[in-house]
């Protein structure tokens, strides 16, 4: 039940952002639409995990720390981009995941490129690639990390 | 609000400008795509942020696809990055550091 319901008022917030001046017609319609997506779903995804609310809060905290980590990845870049002697030592680093679903890992491995100086560069199993762009000043390779895997594990698992 | 719209259309073309100075003066592919990758980002969401500013109308279509770009943009350069890596992967991983060793053989 709680699936269904997430499902229907996630559809029925896209379709609102879509046709925003909304008329009665489209809220109609739009609600419909979504009623019968999400009973389909219902139906053909029956091993879907429970929605847990838990979860909800924690990917909004995963979505505010993302984005405060993302501001200082930039501030980060536009230094070395602009120092004239480009102080780059660039190195790749293996860091294992303790994350068990594919959605996770693949947020992880998102999250980890849009962090200062690190971007993910390849996902084999459990080992994540990391290619870090000042790799002389890495002292904790578990670091590279940030602080996102403790609150994807509280999200998904 | 309009002075709020322009300043976020500032910010953004400002990253996009580096990100293309970024490329334009990286070394390599994987050190390109780091450039490449993070400012464009904040770029682009800067840009669509004050452009719902600036047109209120638009606006959640505009956060739509800022959020789209977020899950996307990271996705392209670990496609990119993977590519390169496939293409010379033991070198890439034995050495320590080799991508400035042999700088001209990784394009």
């Amino acid at each position: 039940m709680i699936n269904f319901l997430f499902t229907f008022v996630s559809l029925f917030l896209v379709w609102t952002a879509l046709s925003y001046p909304l008329t009665n017609q489209e809220i109609i319609f739009g609600s419909v639409l979504s009623f019968l997506i999400a009973m389909l779903v219902q139906i053909y995804n029956k091993e879907a995990k429970r929605f847990k609310v838990k979860s909800l809060y924690y990917l909004l905290k995963y979505f505010v720390v993302f984005l405060v980590e993302l501001i200082k990845a930039n501030l980060n870049m536009a230094r070395i981009v602009v120092t004239p002697k480009l102080p780059i030592s660039p190195k790749i680093y293996e860091v294992k995941t303790e994350l068990k679903s594919n959605m996770a890992k693949a947020l992880l491995a998102n999250s980890i490129t849009l962090t200062p100086g690190t971007i993910s560069v390849d996902l084999d199993d459990d080992t994540i690639y990391i290619h870090v762009v000042e790799g002389a000043n890495v002292n904790d390779v578990e670091g590279l990390k940030g602080p996102f895997e403790k609150i994807l594990k509280e999200a998904f698992e | 609000m309009q002075y709020v719209g322009w300043f976020f259309i500032l910010v953004g073309a400002t990253f996009s400008f580096l990100a293309g100075l970024g490329i334009f003066r990286m070394p390599d592919i994987l050190n390109q795509s780091q450039a490449g990758t993070k400012a464009s980002t904040l770029g682009i969401l800067a840009l669509l942020v004050g452009f719902s500013f600036l047109n209120t109308q638009v606006a959640p279509k505009l956060i739509l696809m800022a959020l789209f770009f977020l899950f996307s943009s990271p996705i392209a350069s670990y496609t990119i990055c993977k590519a390169t890596l496939r293409r010379n992967k033991a070198k890439l991983l034995l050495d320590s550091n080799p991508l400035l060793k042999e700088g001209e053989q990784n394009d």
